[in-house]
């Protein structure tokens, strides 16, 4: 016997904190890495505030992130000293804050509504797109501070309207895009919301953070040099292989339009099918060899079957909206729509995972919204057993293939935690190879330190789970 | 007071496996990530298991609690071959090939015994490891490779 209680709420934020939780207590066991996170430091130490902004804001850095550097800065001052303790508190934080904004924008109210949280939880955060935002930190991942300000956004457009909510929306959304670029994806998620029907965040807000993105661009057209990155700065993935920048160059200097195009075409298929990854087609070409990795399969395998219910289900409640408007699943379906497409035209030079991270996270939004839609219409009214049960075995079927997909996250964290110790190992070579002691000559005591706390970390190998190899998504 | 009925059996399917999740994390992951618990399969690295997996971090413990990377030790079945193998170090960096290890279990642990070099350089040889090969043949003698005994 199920009675109305007030408490589902309660419990959706205390179970789905559990999933957050434990990815912070995991962090705790992940050494700091040693290429991007170690110089960042040396250079946050030889650095004031004021100078890291006004670099970031002149584009003396090269690019226009002083948000970024500013949060760097106040938390490496305010560690003392506990440089890993304090960073990773804070990253553990910024996982935990992400699943409370989620759980919040589900609005849980019953029992139908308070199934589908954990499933939602685990999806977001075994999303292929999330995993990089944990596993990676500079010492801050600068994409999980953007997806944690995307789930403040789609809050913000669901609450009560008032100057209060525009004002914040404004100011989440130029600290988004002053962190990295991709904080310009809270433009067309606010322009969608209100598009669909939610006037959190109203008209004048919306005209207020368009007024900021001309004034971004503006910015960046007159202090940046290099505006966009060039196809010699990263490899990016094409057709079924990863192509090294000089490849890169070489195929496509002359006319980089079909690279661009490839780019914007496939990333959107990261999100709704998993698959490219970084661009690549693995699992497409594991198919055309006939030799499948069961951790692929799995992944693309949970993420297709998703993306058709969610979208099975908008296209069943078509004729709905035509006659009483959109429901919040339709709005949010929407929302994740428009901001999947943007998302796609900002990868355009090259691909990875965590730029679609944005989309991402409001696939994970829209597609719990769409399952709560689907527990409430069998909450609502008796129904078939035979559909009942049907349906009740396609929930199964995603809440152990998304728990799955968290679970292989820890995983992930296990091996991240081993590669990073065994970097610091060879940190000297790093050090002689990008000239470390002669551009900071401070680094020397600073970096025999970090060696030594992340060498002295117990890491156990995930050898003791060499079972789970085989299920794990290895791309 | 609302009747059960079959409509309850999407949600309540949607709840079951998070839920079990939830359950083993709070009950079974602590310890499995300290190397022991049901997710695993039992028992810490070997020394030879750590320099089987490239596992530096186990290895510099290892030395700075006063361990040695000279000793043979056991290698569970199904890491390298399908039965389990008594292995030193040296052989285990030979067997995964990679120079950067042979040469960090070597800095650490070089084997001076002439009877073991010849034994090391046919097994680097009969591995199909050129490169490291070439590091034991200035140190070793003229192995007869031919009535060498190799551990795998």
């Amino acid at each position: 016997v199920i009675t109305p209680w007030r408490g589902w709420g309660l419990a959706a934020y205390l179970v789905c904190s559990v999933f957050a939780l434990v990815i912070a207590w995991a962090l705790f066991h992940v050494p700091f890495q040693l290429s991007d996170n170690a110089a960042q430091m040396l250079q946050l130490q030889r650095t004031s505030l004021f100078e890291q902004i006004a670099a970031n804001f002149s584009g003396g850095a090269g690019y226009m992130r002083p948000f970024m550097w500013g949060l760097l800065k106040v938390v490496f001052e305010a560690s003392a000293g506990h440089l890993f303790v304090v960073f990773r508190a804070f990253q553990g934080l910024q996982v935990l804050a992400s699943v409370w904004l989620f759980v919040r924008v589900l609005g849980v109210h019953s029992f139908s509504t308070f199934a589908v949280a954990p499933l939602g939880t685990a999806m977001l955060l075994g999303f292929p797109t999330f995993r990089g935002l944990v596993i990676e930190a500079f010492p801050i991942n600068t994409y999980l501070t953007i997806a944690g300000c995307a789930l403040a956004a789609v809050n913000l457009t669901i609450a009560r309207p008032s100057w209060k909510v525009d004002v914040a929306a404004v100011l989440l959304f130029l600290y988004a895009v002053l962190t990295v670029e991709n904080g310009i994806l809270l433009w067309p998620l606010f322009v969608m919301a209100f598009v669909v029907g939610l006037r959190g965040v109203s008209l004048r807000g919306v005209i207020a953070t368009t007024a900021c993105v001309g004034w971004y661009l503006a910015h960046r057209a007159l202090f940046l040099a290099a505006a966009t990155p060039g196809l010699s700065e990263r490899p990016s993935g094409f057709a079924f292989r990863l192509m090294e920048p000089q490849d890169l160059v070489a195929r496509f200097g002359d006319n980089p339009l079909p690279f661009y195009a490839y780019n914007i075409v496939t990333s959107p298929l990261a999100v709704l099918f998993a698959e490219p990854r970084r661009g690549i087609f693995h699992f497409v070409g594991q198919w055309m060899e006939g030799q499948f990795w069961p951790g692929t399969v799995l992944t693309v395998s949970i993420v297709t079957l998703t993306t058709l219910i969610m979208l099975t289900a908008a296209a069943a409640r078509l004729r709905r909206w035509r006659r009483h408007g959109l429901t919040r699943a339709d709005q949010m379906v929407l929302i994740f729509l428009g901001v999947l497409a943007a998302n796609a035209v900002v990868s355009f030079p090259y691909q990875k995972d965590e730029i679609m991270s944005v989309a991402g996270v409001l696939y994970a939004i829209a597609a719990t919204v769409s399952l709560q839609a689907i527990t409430e219409w069998f909450a609502a009214a008796p129904r078939r057993p035979l559909v009942s049960i049907l349906a009740g075995v396609m929930m199964l079927a995603l809440g152990t293939g998304w728990s799955l997909r968290y679970l292989d996250l820890l995983y992930h964290l296990n091996l991240t935690a081993v590669r990073n110790q065994a970097d610091w190992l060879f940190e000297e070579r790093w050090n002689r190879a990008n000239r470390i002691n002669e551009r900071y000559p401070q680094a020397p005591p600073f970096l025999q330190e970090l060696r030594r706390e992340a060498i002295a970390m117990p890491v156990p190998h995930p050898f003791a789970y060499r079972a789970w190899e085989r299920y794990s998504d290895t791309r | 007071m609302t009747r059960l009925t079959l409509s309850g059996v999407p949600p309540a399917a949607a709840l079951v496996a998070p839920l079990a999740v939830v359950a083993l994390l709070l009950v079974a992951f602590g310890p499995a990530l300290e190397g022991r618990g049901p997710l695993g399969t039992g028992g810490r690295l070997t020394v030879a298991e750590a320099v089987l997996l490239r596992d530096y971090g186990f290895l510099e413990r290892h030395l700075a609690a006063g361990g040695s990377l000279a000793t043979r030790s056991t290698v569970r079945a199904g890491l390298l071959t399908g039965s389990e193998l008594e292995l030193t170090p040296l052989e285990a960096a030979i067997a995964i090939g990679y120079e950067e290890l042979f040469d960090y279990v070597w800095s650490r642990s070089p084997e001076t015994d002439p009877a073991r070099l010849d034994a090391l350089l046919c097994l680097a040889r009969r591995s199909e490891r050129p490169l490291l090969a070439a590091r034991l043949e200035p140190l070793a003698g003229d192995a007869d490779c031919a009535a060498a005994r190799y551990p795998w």
